[in-house]
């Protein structure tokens, strides 16, 4: 497989040539445009993605777009967000995303869901992650730019400004601080990050965008 | 206080460095990513809302001051919008701004959305916020933001405006032919007069709402 | 006239230079700054079917679901030139292509305006009808003489053709007239699972193709429920 990430910072997208039987895993959508050869035939996650997706999906199954041709050809994919596209090789390690920042990857990895605590189910498709593990390419996508964090000690991040993390990190979910600050700051819940490790972040968010167009409805 | 911008102009954030004693007033929800010894209070807006007679909903009616506990620290701000972010020095004047623009400050500055010239309204949808005094202003555009000398008369189409000089003498104004009730095409343009500073944005805030219409879910009769 | 498409970050815009008794038409509403000698002029041009004009939020749901297209005409009023900047709804870049050397099929969420020696052709049914009618299949004719220009939702490249490509519907820009294509459902989709409606546009044969990074309709689809919810 032969892949050119185009248009970052603003508007990233990969261009895939994959060879004779090579397959793609996107998520639903990501497609914008392949070869004509290509197949694109969706593949039910049902043991891709662990049992809670579809509860949190509201029990429907959970699709994957898979792109595959016996003679080889191209697919080229898009986030739904506009902003930056990170590939990270992945070499038998792990890393957290954010569900909402995969885009696509090759089959040799497992992505599963990890929960954040009962917490993170209210504060919305930002604080709902997914490990990713084992061999081959990821595509991650972030809302706008990504901004690579060090953490050596403490870090304090809004969920839905969290794209990805290393696993080396700990991590809680909670409000801002009291009660008061929590539901009246505006802020949702923020994740607290403890120890060594990168998380990248992104400089936008859905929520953001509904929160700031909703005055103007 | 020092600060930079980060992946502008299309999806700008503000990286803020808080030293010891110094103090940062942010939007709600402004908040991206922060060091672990930056602490926050949360306050309503009581200057902001005087005189204003109605809720405007899904506004946030607090506004949260962040500062450094123990040691220095950095805080992010990010808007809700795609666009850029102007940090703003202000030397004892006054910006009236939309209201959407407004994401957070640090020094002598005051915010209200009640002054003379306006009934806080200054275009469908669009609200005015008044900025006054000296200080470290932080607003944001939706689009890229051109500032624009203005000498003489400048028309901008109301949505795309963003902030201007209180220098400058305002009007809004229609262009176009009314057809019948057909309002749409009629535009709502904002003048300019005077000699001051304008600060436009390629995207508008009004449009996005028309465009976003169809999306929304239809309240159900039992809603 | 003259016409300068600026792609600054993530924001496409053009601003227009007219000389007395030049005309350049836009979509109605893509005005962002005009100097004080500008006149605009709104005309609508209703696609199929008779029906009144409704007050300003009629106008604008009805033009954004693709049933009207509101188009407002510039020209200086007096004997100086004057300039019109445009600018699309959403972010994106803008590009600016020629008519005359190519008709150009252009998708209607990306048409932006037009040098007055286009003809358009808002009513273009050349997309065939019947299963795929609907808002998704809006597309504008341009032919004649002069500029088009048309922005995109994220960055637009061109793509060539080759053996055949397949774009989904929702990140075509535009395409030169004679091209062979076909409207279709990516084999195998099901449709309901996925994004918006699962249309693919087969190309083959010779022209020119521009396409956008992204796609309108996933960010409504995303944005939508979680705004408020409307009255109709």
């Amino acid at each position: 497989m032969r892949f050119e990430i185009e248009g970052n910072p603003d508007y990233g997208e990969v261009n895939i040539e994959l060879g004779p039987g090579e397959e793609l895993l996107a998520e639903p959508g990501a497609m914008s445009r392949m070869s004509s050869n290509m197949e694109a035939k969706s593949k039910r996650l049902g043991s891709f993605f662990g049992a809670l997706i579809r509860k949190m999906f509201g029990g429907e199954s959970f699709f994957v777009g898979r792109f595959t041709h016996p003679d080889g050809g191209s697919v080229t994919i898009a986030p739904r967000l506009p902003g930056t596209v990170t590939h990270r090789q992945m070499n038998g390690d792990s890393v957290f995303l954010t569900a909402g920042a995969f885009l696509a990857c090759t089959p040799g990895l497992t992505v599963k869901a990890k929960f954040g605590g009962l917490r993170a189910l209210f504060s919305g498709e930002g604080a709902f992650l997914v490990e990713v593990f084992g061999t081959g390419d990821l595509f991650y996508n972030a809302y706008g730019g990504v901004v690579e964090q060090t953490v050596a000690g403490k870090f304090t991040v809004d969920t839905g400004h969290l794209v990805a993390f290393e696993p080396s990190l700990q991590y809680t979910i909670g409000g801002m601080g009291n009660l008061k600050s929590t539901f009246l700051s505006g802020e949702g819940l923020v994740i607290k990050f403890q120890g060594n490790g990168k998380v990248w972040v992104q400089t936008r968010t859905l929520d953001g965008l509904a929160g700031w167009l909703t005055p103007r409805l | 206080m020092r600060h930079r911008l980060i992946c502008g102009p299309g999806y700008a954030a503000a990286e803020i460095e808080l030293s010891l004693g110094e103090e940062l007033v942010a939007e709600a929800g402004a908040m991206a990513w922060m060091d672990d010894s930056i602490a926050v209070r949360t306050q309503a807006r009581g200057g902001i809302l005087k005189g204003l007679g109605r809720m405007i909903t899904g506004e946030s009616f607090f506004q949260n001051t962040y500062y450094a506990e123990g040691t220095p620290g950095k805080i992010a701000l990010a808007p809700g919008v795609p666009g850029d972010i102007v940090p703003y020095e202000m030397r004892d004047e006054t910006l009236i701004m939309e209201r959407g623009a407004y994401l957070g400050h640090s020094g002598d500055i005051e915010t209200s959305v009640s002054f003379e010239g306006f009934t806080g309204i200054f275009a469908e949808g669009l609200l005015a916020l008044q900025v006054k005094g000296t200080g470290l202003l932080f607003f944001n555009s939706y689009g890229d933001i051109q500032e624009v000398a203005v000498d003489g008369s400048y028309t901008v189409d109301s949505g795309y405006a963003v902030a201007w000089q209180s220098s400058l003498d305002y009007s809004i104004g229609r262009t176009g032919r009314s057809i019948g009730t057909f309002l749409f095409g009629d535009q709502l343009v904002s003048r300019y007069q005077g000699r001051g500073k304008l600060w436009v944005q390629t995207r508008s805030p009004r449009t996005l709402a028309s465009w976003v219409h169809p999306f929304r879910r239809v309240k159900s009769d039992n809603q | 006239m003259d016409v300068n498409v600026a792609n600054r970050g993530a924001f496409g815009s053009a601003l227009v230079t007219l000389q007395p008794g030049e005309e350049f038409i836009s979509e109605a509403g893509a005005m962002y700054r005009a100097s004080g000698n500008m006149e605009i002029e709104i005309k609508s041009r209703k696609r199929e079917g008779g029906g009144l004009w409704g007050a300003l939020k009629e106008g604008a749901k009805a033009m954004f679901a693709g049933e009207s297209f509101f188009l407002s005409t510039y020209r200086v009023k007096d004997s100086q030139p004057g300039e019109v900047g445009l600018a699309p709804i959403l972010q994106g870049e803008v590009s600016s292509l020629k008519v005359g050397p190519e008709t150009w099929i252009c998708a209607g969420g990306s048409f932006l305006g037009a040098s007055s020696g286009v003809e358009l052709d808002t009513q273009y049914q050349g997309l065939k009808k019947g299963m795929f009618s609907g808002e998704g299949l809006v597309y504008v004719r341009a032919s004649g003489q002069g500029e088009l220009l048309v922005s995109a939702y994220g960055r637009i490249s061109e793509v060539e053709v080759r053996g055949g490509i397949t774009i989904d519907n929702g990140h075509v820009v535009a395409f030169s007239e004679g091209l062979e294509y076909d409207i279709g459902k990516a084999g195998g989709w099901i449709a309901s699972a996925l994004s918006g409606e699962g249309l693919v546009l087969k190309f083959r044969g010779n022209g020119r193709i521009l396409v956008q990074s992204h796609d309108r309709d996933r960010l409504g689809q995303a944005l939508g429920p979680l705004l408020p919810s409307r009255e109709r």
